[in-house]
């Protein structure tokens, strides 16, 4: 179905731009796909159980915020260190995964709905992105940093390698783990998984944690290819991340969801903003065009949930 | 005896928790500034500047009540207040009209809403994040993001008196409607049933399309009064004075002590968790904090509130369980 949508996808625009399926337009899109791709995994994976989390772009800006911190004030310009440069995306990824764990630990142990919870601590976490950085931007990085964003290994962007063995890892969990399983049960029927046992608490606040992990991968692809970090960076991609989980198939209320939809979801994403370049549509349009797509995917998932 | 259950009642309630946080942010503030909290002029621009957002927290309390959320309505208070400035600008309309107008557009976005709600079966916040998107969208696009000012001048003319009578008036006119329809009307007690259990709701009989049409049509006018206030005060339409403060909205609505999960709440909690807002944020300038913290300090202040109340919230049900009374809050 999903595969079917593409096809017709990148046939119309083909017909429109008969150019469009070249190596060129095919490694803009692979420059795009990775940063979109690790944020709809980090807001699919709360999706599952049932949840959404509405602090993804927070938490990015603000592990891009303090890894260009780290790498403007230690690293004269012009100069490269690569043990800082690594220090900083370890210390931005973990920011991420502290921010999933605190969404975790308020929604499982205050019994807050997830969309209350992920919008206080989206306030909060952009609070902390001005009060660090004042409203300014931080840029100027080494080499080896803007290598992860903006460089190709063998024709393939760097970024598609590391967006590939996240979802590869996050497939094998789903997959083939115990928590896995555990997560599409409680998604699907949170009552029943409590009364077989399931330690609850710790499932949600592990979903979080795998939700904050990506989101620290894709800050840390995100403010290597902008070249730049600043409070309000990206806004619109939290529309755009739930959209494209909806459309690669995860159901809303939790319990289905792939990995590989999420992939496709990400590619006909990626081919219809391609298209509506191409035929250079208002950009306000475009967002009020998302949002209906968004509805009718999400109208599309429903009717198949309640067949 | 009736009567001390009600004191009793009136002491746990999270309405007076509030209310002594909010005494106590005012004694604090009126010390800390020596005296210039308390001054009138502070006071009124403290209620003017925070008025438009508390009128459309009264329409967003009914949503969260009926277990639902609704991000859009600042879109739909955005586009009811282009249509009721061209309204003005072209043919110099009056106050009347000017109310039916916006309503009228507020009111329909919400039914759209509502529709989509009740026929998709999607959560809500999807489903207004959407529409949110939509009705952005197509406004920028049809707009081209051009202010609108210059009204006539009966819309215009701001004596002292009426800047603040009029933001205030619609303020607890709109708080005492609201608080009719929660407490006194039919449909206040069919939004509750919704809210505590949507299913039972439909089961008792209740026509759940209505209910929900009621409910998104009534966030929408209040959001489009909302506009019209907050247009009179600064006299111009512009497409971000409004947009980008959702977050404040739904922050006042449950720090007054509405349930999370929806079934629960009132309108005087919801007045006194926009009091709370208004005055932490005013407080924060008249102490001369930065406006980089104040997002930080108010972001701190809501979410740690949020866990109070949904700890009250399972302390609560674990005494109402260990009183035989199994009442399931989560599901």
């Amino acid at each position: 179905m999903l595969f079917l949508i593409l096809a017709i996808c990148i046939v119309l625009v083909s017909l429109k731009q008969p150019n469009f399926p070249s190596f060129a337009t095919v490694q803009s899109i692979a420059y795009q796909i990775p940063e979109m791709g690790l944020l709809t995994a980090a807001m699919a994976v709360t999706m599952l159980v049932g949840g959404i989390n509405l602090s993804v772009i927070a938490s990015a800006n603000l592990s891009g915020i303090v890894m260009a911190l780290i790498m403007t004030k230690n690293i004269a310009p012009g100069t490269d260190n690569i043990p800082v440069v690594i220090l900083a995306v370890v210390v931005g990824i973990l920011i991420s995964v502290a921010v999933g764990a605190v969404n975790g630990l308020i929604i499982a142990h205050f019994k807050i709905p997830d969309m209350l919870a992920t919008l206080g601590t989206q306030l909060l976490f952009n609070g902390v992105c001005l009060a660090i950085t004042r409203g300014a931007t931080v840029s100027g990085y080494p080499d080896s940093f803007k290598f992860i964003g903006n460089s190709t290994i063998g024709g393939i962007p760097t970024a598609m390698y590391i967006f590939a063995l996240a979802l590869l890892f996050l497939a094998i969990l789903l997959k083939r783990t115990p928590y896995g399983s555990k997560v599409y049960l409680y998604g699907s029927n949170k009552v029943a998984t409590m009364f077989s046992g399931v330690n609850d608490k710790a499932l949600i606040i592990k979903t979080y944690v795998i939700s904050g992990l990506f989101v620290g991968l894709a800050a840390v692809i995100l403010t290597s290819r902008f070249n730049a970090a600043a409070q309000g960076y990206a806004s619109s991609y939290l529309m755009l991340t739930i959209l494209i989980a909806v459309l690669g198939g995860v159901n809303p209320n939790g319990g289905y969801g792939k990995v590989s939809g999420i992939i496709l979801g990400v590619l006909i994403f990626q081919v219809v903003g391609s298209g509506f370049n191409i035929l250079r549509l208002d950009s306000h349009l475009t967002t009020a065009i998302y949002g209906v797509i968004l509805l009718l995917a999400v109208t599309v998932r429903m009717l198949r949930t309640a067949k | 005896m009736a009567n001390k259950g009600l004191k009793k009642a009136f002491f746990s309630s999270s309405e007076f928790y509030l209310l002594l946080v909010d005494i106590a942010l005012v004694l604090f503030l009126t010390a800390f500034t020596g005296g210039k909290f308390i001054q009138f002029t502070n006071l009124r621009s403290l209620v003017v500047g925070y008025s438009a957002l508390g009128i459309i927290a009264a329409g967003v309390l009914v949503v969260i009540i009926s277990g639902g959320i609704d991000i859009s309505f600042m879109a739909i208070a955005t586009i009811a207040q282009y249509a009721m400035a061209q309204y003005m600008l072209r043919s110099g309309g009056n106050f009347v009209m000017i109310i039916l107008i916006a309503v009228a557009v507020g009111s329909f976005l919400g039914c759209i809403n509502a529709v989509l709600v009740y026929y998709i079966k999607a959560p809500t916040l999807i489903i207004t994040l959407a529409t949110m998107s939509i009705f952005d969208g197509i406004l920028l696009w049809a707009t081209k993001g051009v202010k609108l000012f210059g009204f006539p001048d009966w819309f215009a003319t701001k004596t002292a008196a009426s800047i603040v009578l009029v933001p205030i008036g619609f303020l607890v006119v709109v708080f005492l409607i609201t608080w009719y329809i929660l407490r006194f009307s039919k449909m206040g007690r069919k939004i509750y049933a919704i809210g505590g259990n949507i299913e039972a709701a439909r089961r008792m009989g209740v026509n759940i399309l209505k209910v929900q049409l009621f409910i998104y049509a009534y966030v929408g006018a209040i959001a489009a009064i909302g506009a019209i206030v907050q247009c009179y005060l600064i006299q111009q339409v512009a497409l971000n004075d409004m947009v980008g403060n959702e977050m404040d909205v739904i922050a006042m609505v449950v720090l007054g002590g509405v349930a999370l999960s929806g079934g629960k709440g009132n309108a005087s909690g919801t007045v006194l968790g926009m009091l709370l807002v208004a005055i932490l944020s005013n407080g924060l300038t008249l102490m001369k904090v930065s406006s980089y913290y104040q997002d930080l300090v108010i972001g701190t202040v809501i979410l740690v509130s949020f866990c109070l109340t949904g700890w009250k919230m399972q302390q609560n049900s674990k005494k109402a369980s260990m009183r035989g009374k199994l009442e399931d809050e989560q599901s």
